[in-house]
């Protein structure tokens, strides 16, 4: 019986003691905060004052209040055109479309192009919002190229702050969707393509018929892996607009940020926060029932 | 075949000019830096240098601004990634090999836990860092960072391990070699190319951080180069700006260049991120 237990204890601690550190760690700074998270934002807690030294339990108070305000229901519309525009349009279509152009071309013309996407990609996340700043300035080089062109000079970022934080974020993160699409593409074997093109196929038939398919899960693994991240821009979005003009780019994380550390009213930016964890969430779930193995191929 | 052959040229053509306006396109919003880090009086706006100058670079800042923060990203993101990449391995091992019953729910979390907003849970975080009196402590802020990478590094590290065949580590066994002599001869010396590009791809995205140090130090002796530079761009006149864009360049050099250097794998190792393997 001792003999018994002394084994299990001791298989236990083969994968128990290496774990332990990842475990302590996962646990400490992230399942304790998301914990914490649900339980400030039923608080009032502030970020100083007497609510921040003895904070009460207000129960759903702040969600009320979120959800009767004008800010959470512009900032959701703000979060979904940002997914949509540059996750779901912009990243995932110029990432295949990059991909598929790059395909049998010189391997200069790859390279360069891959370089300088990836190039984007790759900057420290604060480095892209000085140089949309500029870009998108009235003497950048977008206004000087349409005026070079003879069309109407731009101010993005004070007319159409969405357009020019969802260019800007294209523009950093495009570089994935097109390493993922191309590592598809380069699985495809070349004698489907070719065996197609030989019987005559066109170009479009080919794409159509045999590529689509085989980038269906693809692009579904693709658009999982880069809709999150996209939700959850702050950087960008903080340097080049600030959520401004007004709250014209006050996306969720940015109206997180502005209340609770602008307001000072943690309890109520946690709500949002609690809001953000729950898309996260159900997002997440969604991604990995569908990528359980024996289902798809 | 003459048709088709003229058709195809077409499309060859059509395809590298394409290319080529979305190369010029991802250009575009670079010139900015290069220029004005050459130019002494550059501004917001693009303008090409008359006396290009590397004066920028001389004089980028003041040690307050730049060099005492760039030192701190270092300490930060070097602390930060061993954590990470010292915790996933350890992690990692028992997943790869061992038959566990809790391995595939394990894996299932982890992975989900990889798509969670960190910014999410900064206030929180903010909060009980403020309560613990851990506002400032590099130390704190490093292993909070060493954390947040947690979940993709455990995924990328069980796949290295996953790669290093069982059968060496069973001949070593055979031969009488113990468990630790298993783990530090045979099989540290095969994984440790992959540990190499878990930490690199851990620093690029601690060195790249911005909001965890712009929530979690106060103090501006403490403060990373991330948020240095953001208060540098904000707070300075038009005249500084070349500074400014000397100052990214300098700051974004590691991250390209190690980028560079793991580029390959992690290419490949993106493909892996599709499929749960047992």
């Amino acid at each position: 019986m001792d003999g018994v237990r002394k084994g299990s204890i001791r298989r236990s601690a083969r994968w128990a003691i290496p774990m332990a550190p990842a475990i302590v760690l996962l646990g400490s700074f992230l399942a304790v905060p998301i914990g914490y998270a649900v339980y400030l934002s039923l608080t009032n807690t502030r970020l100083t004052g007497i609510e921040a030294k003895e904070p009460k339990f207000v129960g759903l108070d702040n969600f009320t209040k979120l959800f009767g305000s004008d800010d959470f229901p512009k900032a959701v519309w703000l979060t979904l055109i940002f997914v949509i525009g540059s996750a779901l349009i912009g990243q995932n279509l110029l990432g295949l479309a990059l991909a598929l152009l790059m395909q049998k071309r010189g391997r200069l013309i790859r390279t360069s192009v891959g370089i300088t996407v990836l190039a984007a990609y790759v900057f420290p996340e604060i480095v892209p919002g000085f140089m949309w700043t500029s870009f998108l300035n009235e003497n950048g080089v977008l206004n000087i190229v349409l005026r070079f062109f003879h069309l109407p000079e731009q101010q993005v970022l004070v007319n159409q702050p969405m357009i020019g934080v969802i260019l800007a974020d294209i523009w950093r993160a495009t570089a994935f969707s097109m390493l993922v699409y191309s590592a598809a593409l380069g699985d495809i074997p070349e004698e489907l393509i070719d065996a197609a093109e030989i019987d005559g196929a066109s170009y479009t038939r080919v794409l159509r018929h045999v590529v689509a398919p085989q980038l269906r899960r693809t692009a579904f693994t693709n658009l999982m892996l880069i809709t999150l991240p996209t939700m959850s821009v702050f950087t960008m979005i903080f340097v080049l607009t600030g959520g401004g003009p007004g709250n014209e780019s006050e996306t969720l994380p940015m109206l997180m940020y502005h209340k609770a550390f602008q307001f000072g009213e943690l309890g109520y930016g946690t709500a949002i926060s609690v809001v953000l964890l729950g898309f996260g969430g159900l997002l997440s779930l969604l991604y990995v029932i569908a990528l359980r193995p024996g289902k798809g191929e | 075949m003459q048709h088709r052959h003229r058709q195809n040229n077409k499309a060859r053509v059509g395809a590298n000019a394409a290319l080529i306006v979305i190369m010029l396109a991802f250009l575009g919003p670079m010139l900015w830096m290069v220029t004005s880090s050459f130019n002494r009086v550059a501004q917001l706006g693009f303008e090409i240098p008359t006396h290009p100058s590397v004066d920028n670079f001389r004089r980028m800042g003041s040690w307050d601004q730049v060099i005492r923060p760039l030192i701190n990203s270092v300490v930060l993101s070097v602390t930060a990634s061993i954590v990470t990449v010292v915790a996933a391995t350890l992690c990692a091992y028992p997943l790869s090999r061992y038959k566990l019953r809790f391995k595939m729910p394990f894996l299932y979390l982890i992975l989900m836990t990889s798509g969670l907003p960190i910014l999410a849970i900064m206030i929180p975080t903010y909060r009980l860092f403020a309560k613990l009196n851990l506002i400032d402590s590099r130390a704190a802020v490093a292993v909070f960072m060493g954390a947040a990478s947690l979940p993709f590094a455990i995924w990328l590290a069980k796949n290295f391990i996953d790669g290093v065949p069982v059968s060496l580590e069973e001949a070593a066994r055979v031969d009488g070699a113990s468990t630790l002599q298993v783990i530090t001869r045979v099989l540290l010396p095969l994984i440790r190319p992959g540990m190499i590009v878990l930490f690199i791809f851990a620093f690029i995205g601690n060195w790249g951080n911005f909001f965890v140090p712009f929530i979690l130090f106060s103090s501006s002796d403490k403060q990373t180069a991330s948020v240095s530079i953001y208060n540098y761009f904000n707070s300075l006149g038009g005249v500084y700006f070349g500074r400014v864009a000397a100052f990214a360049i300098i700051y974004s050099a590691p991250a390209v260049l190690l980028y560079a250097v793991i580029s390959r794998t992690i290419g490949r190792s993106l493909s892996f991120a599709g499929a749960v393997k047992e």
